[in-house]
């Protein structure tokens, strides 16, 4: 059954039961005090009419106490009570009758069980008729009459059944006014319910772009709201899972791309070396692929294996002097700068980062290179490195060739390559900005590039200060 | 002669791509990226075009639906073996495809393959002392019909195909019998003996010392 429905059925039920209770309460309680006021005004009636019947009884001499007598001395006191409402009937010793004001008789055995009480009541019920009846015993002279009033109170039954008939209609009226107001309040009130369900439900389905109407700040006006943020908060996970895979799909596939080009080479050359009689000039060609695209596999496995080398391991960090380990990069790079009559100007302040030795060569170099590549002959690198109030920065940059700005956001994407066929030149395999930047992460450090077609290209990387350092090692 | 275009940014494989098809008779131009081979379509009518998927500056894809536009055959090259990536190329109209790295038989192969399907390749062939009409399945001899089995024929069109180079016997077999080489190397000489008797050319087809054969011409 559904919620609404059990809301509309619970309220509608319990309004009835309690209107029932209350007007049945309130039209027995009624009858009650009428009846008992009946019954105190009866009792009342019957004392009067004892205590006449026994004053005249008493006046009159011993001698006239016939029947005949007491039947017209009743007569002329019932006269004087002026209570038409009441028939009476007088009855001797044995239970006979000696007098009566009207025909109507009832059949009762309260003058039996009379006992010492002075008077009893009954309701009698006749020919559909309800009657009430009272009997006291008067002793007068040793004579024992039994004093018996009677009335007719079917009206305050009537009255009383009256009330029933009608209060059920008017019981009707009102289960059908607040079944109509129930079902309206329990419609608003599932409303917010019924659009939460719905929503998830599409949610369920596929649309997580789908978001549910706040009604209200009720408990299901916060569950909405809590649905909305569970919603928010998964498919923007979602979206994040979805750019990971994107992310590791690229990656697969740049990777199947940049192992097999060279393989297809080197496989294809030595597919021709071995089955085809080729001149010195064609073997000499061949075999100088074979080399290059070799060498180029091998610094493709080397990048990679660097890479895998930073997602994994656990470091233990130490204060690294930087001017030192600078002038270490340089001697490294020293070869291939000269090469090409690079001049490199290094103005590096003594300094500290807390960091591992080796990731950080590893990361300068990259840098270096980089800026290697991007140089033409005679191009020039300066190095800088500047203690600041919150860290260490060190900028790198390079009069090179540089790149537009938009390709700036793409160079540390694993083998991207900004101009294959130079970088392919260099030797570059599309990974040393992709290893920088895990570098860096590993190190808390930040990095901004900064970059312009034909003038070259500026990178700052600034290493957070101790403290930093250690609460994000912290956490 | 037929001319073929390769569109390759990768220098080293677009040469050996050249390489092999201008030993193998056919007329060759080279193109490094996407609006170089476009412009070069422009200009001259190509028979084939070999077409690299991921080129810089104009997509595969794109340049293979401007080929497409042109009427000319493609086969494309791809480093994705994927059979998502091979249906792509193929449902944009590719005639065919070729996943890196390849041998050079394949190559070879699959080139003839396409140019037959456009009756682009010579229909007869004349080497040495006999004249093969392809289609036909017809060998002549100084004017004889020479009879050949279907493998026989099938090997002796390899050869042919592969003059000057040597063909290891694992190649022949999978080229041929169509299955994995499995190492019974009497059915490739078996074959290879019937057809140097049938048509004389003991001293033409020659073994080489532990690969196979070569047919010199």
């Amino acid at each position: 059954m559904k919620f609404f429905w059990k809301i509309f059925f619970a309220f509608t039920a319990l309004i009835t039961i309690v209107f029932s209770v209350f007007g049945i309460w309130l039209i027995t309680q009624t009858f009650q005090n009428s009846l008992e006021k009946e019954i105190e005004k009866g009792n009342r009636e019957n004392r009067m009419f004892q205590l006449a019947f026994e004053v005249n009884m008493n006046s009159l001499s011993e001698n006239y106490k016939t029947e005949k007598i007491v039947s017209e001395l009743a007569e002329s006191v019932i006269a004087n009570l002026d209570s038409d409402e009441y028939s009476y009937k007088i009855y001797g010793r044995k239970q006979n009758l000696v007098y009566q004001s009207s025909e109507l008789t009832l059949e009762h055995a309260l003058m039996n069980q009379l006992g010492d009480a002075s008077c009893i009541y009954q309701v009698l019920e006749s020919e559909g008729k309800k009657y009430l009846i009272f009997v006291c015993k008067s002793e007068i002279g040793g004579r024992t009459f039994y004093l018996e009033s009677l009335k007719d109170i079917t009206a305050l039954y009537m009255e009383r059944d009256g009330f029933y008939s009608q209060y059920r209609v008017v019981m009707l009226a009102l289960i059908l006014a607040t079944g109509v107001v129930v079902f309206v309040l329990s419609h608003i009130l599932t409303r917010s319910i019924v659009n939460l369900s719905n929503t998830t439900r599409k949610l369920a389905g596929g649309q997580y772009d789908v978001r549910t109407d706040v009604l209200g700040d009720d408990e299901i006006g916060t569950l909405a709201l809590d649905f909305n943020f569970m919603a928010d908060n998964l498919t923007q996970k979602m979206t994040e899972l979805e750019e990971a895979a994107r992310k590791q799909e690229d990656f697969t596939a740049s990777f199947a791309h940049e192992l097999k080009t060279p393989l297809t080479s080197i496989i294809g050359y030595a597919d021709m070396l071995r089955t085809m009689n080729m001149n010195e000039e064609e073997t000499m060609k061949a075999a100088n692929y074979i080399y290059s695209q070799g060498k180029r596999l091998e610094s493709l496995s080397y990048k990679l294996l660097e890479l895998i080398v930073t997602k994994k391991q656990d470091y233990q960090f130490r204060q690294i002097p930087i001017k030192e380990l600078t002038e270490q990069v340089l001697q490294i790079s020293e070869n291939n700068l000269q090469k090409k009559s690079i001049i490199c100007h290094s103005e590096v302040e003594e300094g500290f980062v807390l960091g591992e030795h080796d990731l950080l060569i590893s990361l300068l170099v990259n840098l270096i290179d980089n800026a290697r590549k991007a140089l033409p002959e005679n191009g020039e690198i300066w190095i800088y490195g500047i203690n600041k109030p919150d860290g260490y920065e060190l900028t790198v940059r390079d009069n090179g060739c540089g790149m537009p700005k938009d390709e700036i956001d793409k160079i540390t994407e694993a083998f991207y390559m900004v101009d294959k066929s130079r970088s392919r030149k260099e030797g570059g395999v599309g990974l040393g900005m992709t290893l920088c930047s895990r570098i860096i992460e590993v190190h808390h450090a930040e990095w901004y590039i900064t970059s312009k077609e034909g003038e070259g290209t500026t990178i700052w990387v600034i290493f957070p200060g101790q403290e930093v350092a250690h609460e994000k090692e912290n956490n | 002669m037929i001319k073929i275009l390769i569109v390759e940014d990768e220098e080293p494989i677009s040469n050996l791509i050249r390489m092999n098809l201008t030993k193998a008779g056919y007329q060759c131009r080279c193109a490094f990226d996407g609006k170089e081979a476009a412009d070069l379509m422009m200009v001259n009518p190509y028979d084939l075009i070999l077409l690299d998927i991921m080129l810089p500056k104009v997509n595969g894809y794109e340049l293979l639906d401007y080929a497409k536009s042109l009427d000319t055959p493609v086969i494309f090259i791809t480093a994705m073996g994927t059979v998502e990536n091979k249906v792509k190329g193929l449902k944009n109209g590719a005639d065919d495809y070729i996943t890196k790295p390849f041998e050079i038989v394949e190559l070879l192969a699959r080139v003839e393959t396409v140019l037959r399907r456009y009756n682009k390749a010579e229909q007869t062939i004349q080497i040495l002392d006999i004249e093969v009409d392809v289609p036909s399945r017809v060998v002549m001899q100084n004017g004889e019909q020479i009879t050949l089995t279907l493998k026989e024929f099938e090997l002796l069109l390899l050869f042919i195909r592969n003059k000057n180079i040597a063909l290891y016997r694992d190649t022949i077999y999978e080229n041929v019998w169509e299955s994995e080489y499995m190492g019974e190397s009497r059915t490739v000489d078996l074959h290879v003996q019937r057809l140097k008797k049938k048509l004389h050319w003991e001293d033409k087809i020659v073994a080489v010392y532990k690969v196979g054969y070569r047919l010199e011409a």
